[in-house]
């Protein structure tokens, strides 16, 4: 990382309450897909009062910083039982295009905290809230690292 | 219109009736579409007249419309809105309407937002209805043709 500017081979890491996952559409193996749901940008007031941040946005992990600070992704889910972490990558976020070749583009924004220096921000370039098309777009590129679990049940390593 | 429908769990009422959760939220189930004249086309273009019964999904998914509306602010870990008892209403009112035309049984999460997110998927189509206090967003998928279309209504009165 440059300039505080995160890499476009970074993986991000998105926390993901097992609650939007289907547990019913489960693809081959019997693991859920994951869910376009676990995309959603922060309420826009969230973003503002908690991050000082003029726009919608959600929050993600930054893996290498995660590991310079010497810690592994189920740092994320601590305190959170049955949560899943899934990974995406800030390059296929900054090129993020719709079906019909409309910017879909995400800004990447590193911005830590005093509990997470891995913590960055990943926002709609062209402003506004991420759309479901968005969501679904992000959540397609991206991979269980953890896997959630169902209700009752402790979360797995993908 | 059919046998009324009795929530399972401890919210075994009649959702048409303004009643009082354990919970102390008050649902305010203000009609604002009426199932008598929801009518949906064909893919032929005719109209399409409700089967009359009500699907045997629809008590489940009530009870899954009440479990997202007794979660606290923060239930995704990121800060959502706690969901809006209205949203809720909405969503009642619009799923109600619907699950007489055979229509299969939603999957129903929250957003972050304070709203309700309907969704159906099969292995061509990807469908959601997101139901928010004054505005429902609709989202479409043809994952085949990858052809997609989303929108607003900002005012979701019908009748």
């Amino acid at each position: 990382m440059s300039n505080g500017k995160i890499a476009n081979d970074a993986v991000l890491f998105r926390r993901i309450t097992p609650s939007f996952v289907h547990w019913d559409g489960l693809q081959s193996a019997g693991i859920p897909q994951v869910p376009r749901q676990g995309f959603q940008d922060y309420p826009e007031q969230i973003a503002r009062q908690r991050f000082n941040l003029p726009g919608a946005c959600m929050s993600v992990a930054v893996q290498y910083i995660l590991i310079d600070e010497g810690y592994d992704p189920e740092k994320l889910i601590i305190g959170y039982p049955g949560y899943g972490v899934a990974a995406i990558n800030a390059g296929v976020m900054r090129t993020l295009e719709s079906p019909t070749g409309a910017n879909w583009t995400q800004g990447v924004m590193w911005n830590p905290t005093d509990d997470e220096p891995w913590h960055a921000v990943v926002f709609c370039q062209n402003g506004g809230k991420k759309t479901t098309g968005m969501q679904g777009a992000i959540a397609g590129t991206a991979t269980w690292t953890i896997l959630p679990n169902p209700p009752n049940e402790s979360a797995t390593a993908a | 219109m059919g046998a009324p429908v009795t929530a399972t769990g401890e919210y075994s009422h009649y959702l048409n009736e303004v009643d009082e959760p354990s919970s102390g939220f008050e649902l305010d189930i203000t009609p604002t579409i009426s199932a008598q004249y929801v009518w949906l086309a064909s893919g032929t273009g005719n109209l399409v007249p409700p089967k009359g019964a009500w699907p045997s999904w629809l008590a489940d998914t009530i009870d899954d419309l009440l479990d997202w509306l007794n979660q606290r602010e923060g239930w995704d870990s990121y800060s959502a809105n706690r969901i809006s008892p209205r949203a809720v209403s909405i969503a009642f009112q619009f799923l109600r309407g619907i699950s007489h035309y055979g229509i299969p049984r939603p999957f129903i999460t929250g957003d972050t937002d304070g709203g309700i997110s309907s969704s159906w998927e099969s292995d061509r189509y990807s469908v959601q209805v997101d139901f928010h206090a004054n505005s429902i967003d609709v989202f479409y998928w043809d994952k085949y043709i990858d052809e997609q279309w989303e929108d607003r209504q900002r005012r979701c009165l019908v009748s």
